[in-house]
């Protein structure tokens, strides 16, 4: 974990993450969707893109922008705050997240626990928080169209 | 008892021989009192992607949520021949999530398998738009998260300990908070 935390954290701002079809039902993001999946391991960090965007639409835009692959139009996109996010997961004396930059505008949220029931709450909360900037990719496509328009 | 175990003993082969079985549609339906024998009886071998069936036929079997786990396993099963990385799943932290399947059957939870543990993860909407999570593990410990908003965003958080396989139905005492 030692060679990320050189990187200069990130305190404010947005940050995107494409969320895959499958871990989107009933409504609610699956707390998988902040697992250390994607790449290969050691994995250290959820890999997000900070979005510096002021027209939260155009965030939208820039987050799928960024991706290096073509999302699915029934996957979607989430926005964090990070100054929230930040301040609603870290409620204790330890952190337990932080965002990194690492080649910006891809950045990464790192973990700095391992208690399961602390993963747990975090986990949840990043879930909760998610759904309040929250967009399918066919919508954001869809809204692209008319601004191009 | 000796029905138990016959349809303990069906299910034990169905596991084994789903295909084999499939054509064993009559059988009764294994009713709450009886599913914690049958899941005894359960052995998982994620190894080979052929022996991770549970069962295919919801009429065997009257909780939909077994299809739903089903899916989640091949799903993972799948993901895992791309991504070899990513954690196993835990046989004993599936079976330990059999045993929570009647408790958990009407409230239609995501279910998915945690890549960092290979544990399974399940997630709820509640009442208030809040998201209430639980982790199954291999120790028969469920670590549970609940999040929603009143004047401001407000946690439960905790963990279950089960001693006893039939002491998972407890778990409701956390769902009464969905």
């Amino acid at each position: 974990m030692s060679d990320i935390l050189q990187y200069t954290s990130i305190d404010n701002g947005t940050v995107s993450r494409y969320i895959k079809p499958s871990f989107i039902r009933n409504g609610c993001i699956d707390l998988v969707s902040f697992d250390l999946r994607d790449r290969k391991p050691p994995e250290k960090f959820v890999s997000f893109h900070k979005v510096d965007d002021t027209d939260e639409d155009l965030k939208f835009i820039s987050a799928i922008s960024y991706l290096s692959f073509t999302p699915k139009q029934n996957g979607a996109i989430i926005l964090l705050d990070v100054e929230e996010t930040l301040e609603e997961v870290n409620d204790e004396e330890d952190d337990f997240i932080s965002f990194r930059e690492k080649d910006l505008p891809h950045c990464g949220m790192i973990y700095h626990t391992n208690d399961l029931t602390k993963l747990q709450e975090v986990k949840t909360t990043l879930s909760y928080l998610a759904l309040n900037q929250f967009k399918f990719v066919k919508d954001i496509n869809n809204n692209l169209v008319q601004v191009e328009r | 008892m000796e029905i138990i175990y016959e349809k303990v003993d069906y299910f034990t082969d169905f596991v084994n021989h789903s295909n084999f079985y499939a054509e064993k549609m009559h059988y009764t339906i294994v009713e709450e009192e009886n599913w914690n024998l049958l899941v005894d009886s359960v052995e998982f071998d994620f190894s080979n992607s052929h022996n991770q069936l549970i069962l295919k036929e919801q009429s065997v079997i009257k909780y939909k949520t077994v299809s739903t786990f089903q899916k989640t396993l091949d799903d993972y099963l799948k993901e895992k021949k791309q991504k070899r990385y990513i954690k196993n799943i835990s046989e004993k932290a599936a079976k330990n999530f059999l045993y929570l399947i009647p408790t958990i059957e009407n409230f239609m939870p995501n279910i998915n398998i945690d890549a960092d543990t290979g544990y399974v993860n399940i997630t709820f909407t509640t009442y208030d738009n809040g998201v209430l999570s639980a982790l199954v593990t291999d120790k028969s410990e469920i670590h549970y998260s609940r999040v929603s908003k009143d004047k401001k965003i407000y946690k439960i958080s905790g963990v279950v300990k089960i001693k006893d396989t039939r002491d998972f139905n407890n778990f409701t005492k956390v769902l009464r908070m969905l």
